[in-house]
């Protein structure tokens, strides 16, 4: 059964995740940002703002963090369990399906 | 990205252009208000190569072949084209309305198109939206 999305607030400079936690959830930004950490932690190499969705092709490959995950600001998010994602691919018809497998691969190659 | 990987979008109606050799089917900044699919010839996004991590072969230009959906990924996640893709050779080009991709792409389940443009972010987001700590 599906878990029901949940809500996070964080603190600026607060971890979401780190890298090589599983990565079982992903998130909507709803306020602030999140920040997506170099391997060094120097850069952020990614920015997730206001009404952005990340974390889905880490959780379709099943996979864990590359890169650790940084509160940029007072920062709220709704965090969906992976099985919400893979109920409603479940439901897709298998072309839409077999397209966004398709580019997940080449956003989080293995 | 071939066009077969969407079957669901209906191209036999759409609107046709020939495009001269050298001369830009997309050019860079253009809206991302059309998905092109390159009918006939050869194109190439000079520079717009993902990095494919580990494996990547330094080569950084894409070239499209007949039946080659043209910066799709930029398509679904930008509100510009990044890459010019320009004719190599007398190329045919089909230019479909992205209003009509997403009717088509969610006529079936309405989270296929948002969960697309999600992951196609998460690949394109330019380099400006990089920061330093």
């Amino acid at each position: 059964m599906a878990k029901k999305p949940h809500d996070i607030r964080l603190f600026h400079g607060e971890a979401l995740f780190c890298a090589g936690q599983p990565a079982r959830h992903f998130f909507l930004v709803n306020s602030g940002a999140i920040c997506i950490l170099d391997e060094a932690g120097t850069s952020a190499i990614k920015q997730f703002l206001p009404g952005e969705l990340f974390g889905i092709p880490e959780v379709m490959a099943n996979g864990e963090w590359k890169n650790t995950a940084l509160a940029q600001g007072a920062t709220t998010l709704t965090s969906f369990a992976a099985s919400n994602l893979f109920r409603s691919l479940d439901e897709m018809p298998r072309e839409q399906r077999e397209f966004i497998e398709h580019i997940a691969q080449l956003a989080c190659p293995a | 990205m071939q066009a077969d990987l969407l079957p669901f979008i209906d191209w036999k109606d759409q609107p046709r252009r020939v495009i001269a050799p050298s001369d830009k089917i997309i050019v860079c900044g253009e809206p991302t208000d059309t998905l092109f699919l390159l009918e006939t010839g050869v194109a190439v996004a000079y520079g717009a190569a993902l990095n494919t991590g580990p494996t990547d072969d330094g080569n950084k230009d894409v070239h499209y072949q007949a039946g080659a959906l043209l910066s799709l990924l930029e398509m679904l996640a930008l509100e510009s084209y990044l890459h010019d893709v320009c004719a190599l050779e007398e190329c045919r080009v089909i230019g479909i309305n992205r209003l009509e991709v997403k009717t088509m792409w969610q006529r079936q389940n309405q989270l296929a198109w948002p969960l697309s443009c999600s992951i196609a972010a998460t690949i394109t987001q330019p380099e400006d939206r990089r920061i330093r700590l």
